[in-house]
């Protein structure tokens, strides 16, 4: 039993190594050698108007690590893409408010069974991004 | 014999390794043709752009954001989703990249997805086009080739 998980422990360890290497030493693809973004949507307190959309659009887009954003007025949705490294979700949340005027707060949805990306995949990349150090 | 079993589990542990990671970055050509609707479009960073703008307009979208919240709330999966699209786009448009997610018909199984909803999917694709004064040539050339796609979402 002892011998079992002596040898057990030597080959996790060298998958583990082999893991640690491959997610350092591999080359990035086109794709995965841009910077990710965060996407967050936020929920108004009341729908703003042509003048208010605009200026929180103008102001969104000023910002530094927005790379997209979409307002919606008639369903009182904003959505933003940013760069997590230069912006931050707080930053943008008072921005809107602002250049809106109006209460804005983190859009909830209620559960999906079915999603396009499993989770798995994302695991495999989080692993992966977890073991890259250089 | 323990020893030979052992060495034969160590190799076949670390091959599964390798075979696991193996499908990511291999075949990843730069070699790009002046011509392409890649190339034509702007590239890799214009294509992500446009991408985040699509996924913008897509969280911003009541028809269908609800379907990607799940996607949303977790960075990696958000970013799996945003490299298949990008992935997708470049790969279809000619460029450097190779789609490396699931078939459309195997994301899409189960989720009985209607005809409304890719409609929307395909208006917010079409306004981030827009919004980056894509020419109607190459914005109909790239819907055309995500168009064929349909069959393999709606209704699955």
């Amino acid at each position: 039993m002892k011998a079992f998980i002596k040898k057990s422990a030597i080959v996790l360890a060298a998958c583990f190594g082999v893991l640690f290497l491959y997610a350092n030493l591999r080359p990035a693809s086109l794709t995965e050698s841009l910077d990710p973004v965060h996407l967050k949507i936020f929920s108004l307190s009341a729908a703003p108007d042509a003048v208010r959309s605009e200026s929180i659009t103008t102001a969104l887009r000023r910002t530094p690590g927005v790379t997209a954003c979409s307002v919606n007025a008639a369903a009182r949705t904003v959505s933003v893409t940013f760069h997590p490294a230069e912006g931050r979700e707080e930053i943008i949340t008072e921005l809107i408010a602002a250049a809106g005027d109006l209460e804005v707060a983190e859009k909830t949805f209620p559960p999906t069974p079915v999603c396009p990306v499993p989770p798995l995949s994302a695991l495999k990349n989080q692993l992966l991004n977890a073991l890259k150090i250089f | 014999m323990k020893k030979s079993l052992f060495v034969f589990l160590l190799g076949f542990a670390l091959l599964s390794v390798f075979n696991a990671c193996d499908d990511d970055t291999k075949e990843v050509s730069y070699e790009i043709d002046p011509n392409s609707l890649y190339s034509r479009l702007g590239g890799i960073n214009a294509i992500s752009a446009v991408t985040d703008q699509f996924l913008a307009n897509v969280a911003a979208d009541n028809t269908i954001n609800a379907r990607f919240a799940a996607t949303v709330a977790d960075p990696f999966r958000l970013q799996v989703l945003r490299n298949n699209l990008i992935d997708q786009i470049c790969e279809g448009a000619g460029g450097p990249c190779k789609y490396k997610g699931k078939t459309m018909a195997e994301a899409h199984q189960g989720m009985n997805i209607t005809q409304d909803e890719f409609n929307a999917l395909v208006g917010d694709l079409v306004a981030a086009l827009d919004q980056f004064n894509v020419p109607e040539a190459e914005k109909n050339e790239l819907l055309g080739i995500l168009g064929p796609m349909q069959t393999d979402i709606v209704g699955k």
